[in-house]
């Protein structure tokens, strides 16, 4: 039960940082399709992709909403197009965004967060946007973390029932900058706000 | 009349966003949830996309399904992320490292090259809306069209009509993906061009190959 399940959307995101020994240590990696109640119970956090199919979560909304009612945490990524909770609204990308609009802002403090200049975190080797380039609204007593294009909410936190949840409406964090270690270091302190409560 | 294509629906944020879009959804009659591809009836089917990153290891379960539609004159799309080397027949595929960031220098050179700019695609699509990068190089059968080629060798998009029967454009650009994705406007530009050809191209018909010929013996 203290112990992180990420369901990947694509057999191919076994790889990566999910293969770290920090990090194999503190969370099993299980194909999306393959969700269950039994799985869930035996989990305290569950974190999505970018890559998920959300009609198949939609599909699980009682089981995933219940578990999250019930004290789980929920880390959701990436783009909402099929709402798969019943606060979580469609995507809404920045239109035709200026570079500077691209930059992140923090709001507030989160552990996931520490330690990472909010300035690094939209732009690889040059390239702006992978970390975000829009937003999933946030209900309105979610706790925005992070912004972009000054006011848009990129990152929130939502306490829900005796749950919680993380939202990045961009692409999966452990993706963020063009180097492996940094990445490692972003998943491991995920992993690690999941199993601190 | 205008051809009947479907496309492959993962359930991804960019396959739905990619295929909700008014400005082509109306050239696509029909979705096919990949995880039920398999009950799908492809019968009234001309061609079908199989969509930036859809799960190879499901396509692999219906691989069969596959070789039947192309065996009976069908045509289908293998786009970016998809690896067709493990759901068709005769594919050799090489993955290579991603160059996203290439177009930043005023000298920078994706490498690609048009080599058949008298195909219908590459009439329908200019060079420039083909280049954003691509994630490795096809080594095409012998008898297909090599569209758009790596200057070190290799395709990233390619046309093969099926000794058998049956047609396959094959590529290693995403255009789904990104669109999809709302991040990329070269992709967004090709498949604007793309899927309208799609929908209007004269099909090529060919009689049912041997081996289908067989099984309705």
């Amino acid at each position: 039960m203290t112990c992180v399940l990420f369901l990947y959307g694509m057999p191919e995101q076994q790889r990566g940082v999910w293969l770290d020994p920090a990090i194999v240590e503190r969370a099993m990696v299980a194909d999306q399709y393959s969700l269950n109640q039994s799985l869930l119970d035996r989990h305290s956090a569950v974190v999505l992709t970018m890559h998920n199919d959300q009609r198949h979560l939609a599909a699980h909304q009682s089981m995933l909403e219940n578990y999250v009612r019930d004290g789980g945490t929920l880390v959701v990524q990436g783009q909402i197009a099929m709402p798969f909770l019943s606060f979580l609204k469609p995507y809404i990308p920045l239109c035709r965004p200026r570079m500077d609009q691209l930059i992140v802002r923090r709001r507030q403090a989160h552990p996931v967060f520490d330690g990472f200049n909010p300035e690094s975190l939209n732009i690889r080797k040059g390239v702006r946007g992978f970390y975000g380039r829009g937003h999933n609204p946030p209900p309105p007593d979610a706790d925005v973390l992070q912004t972009i294009a000054d006011d848009i909410p990129l990152d929130w936190f939502l306490t829900w029932g005796k749950g919680r949840v993380l939202m990045h409406s961009g692409n999966d964090i452990w993706g963020t900058y063009a180097d492996a270690t940094e990445n490692r270091r972003f998943a491991l302190q995920l992993i690690n706000w999941c199993l601190n409560r | 009349m205008t051809n009947r294509i479907a496309a492959i629906d993962g359930g991804m944020s960019y396959h739905l966003n990619a295929l909700n879009d008014p400005e082509w959804s109306h050239h696509i009659s029909k979705r096919i949830y990949l995880p039920e591809l398999g009950e799908a009836d492809l019968g009234e089917t001309d061609i079908l996309i199989v969509t930036c990153r859809s799960r190879a290891d499901l396509l692999e379960q219906r691989r069969d399904q596959l070789a039947s539609f192309l065996a009976r004159g069908g045509w289908i799309i293998a786009c970016g992320e998809t690896h067709p080397e493990r759901w068709l027949d005769d594919i050799r595929y090489v993955p290579k490292d991603l160059n996203y960031w290439w177009w930043l220098d005023p000298e920078g050179d994706l490498g690609l090259r048009l080599n058949a700019p008298d195909h219908p695609l590459a009439q329908a699509i200019p060079f420039d809306d083909m280049l954003w990068h691509h994630h490795g190089l096809f080594m095409p059968p012998d008898g297909a069209v090599s569209i758009v080629e790596h200057k070190n060798g290799g395709s990233v998009l390619y046309d093969y009509h099926l000794p058998g029967g049956g047609q396959t454009t094959v590529m290693s650009l995403d255009p789904f993906f990104h669109h999809g994705s709302f991040f990329m406007p070269a992709a967004s530009r090709f498949l604007r061009g793309f899927i309208p050809w799609l929908a209007n191209t004269r099909l090529s018909l060919k009689e049912p190959s041997e081996s289908l010929n067989e099984h309705f013996q």
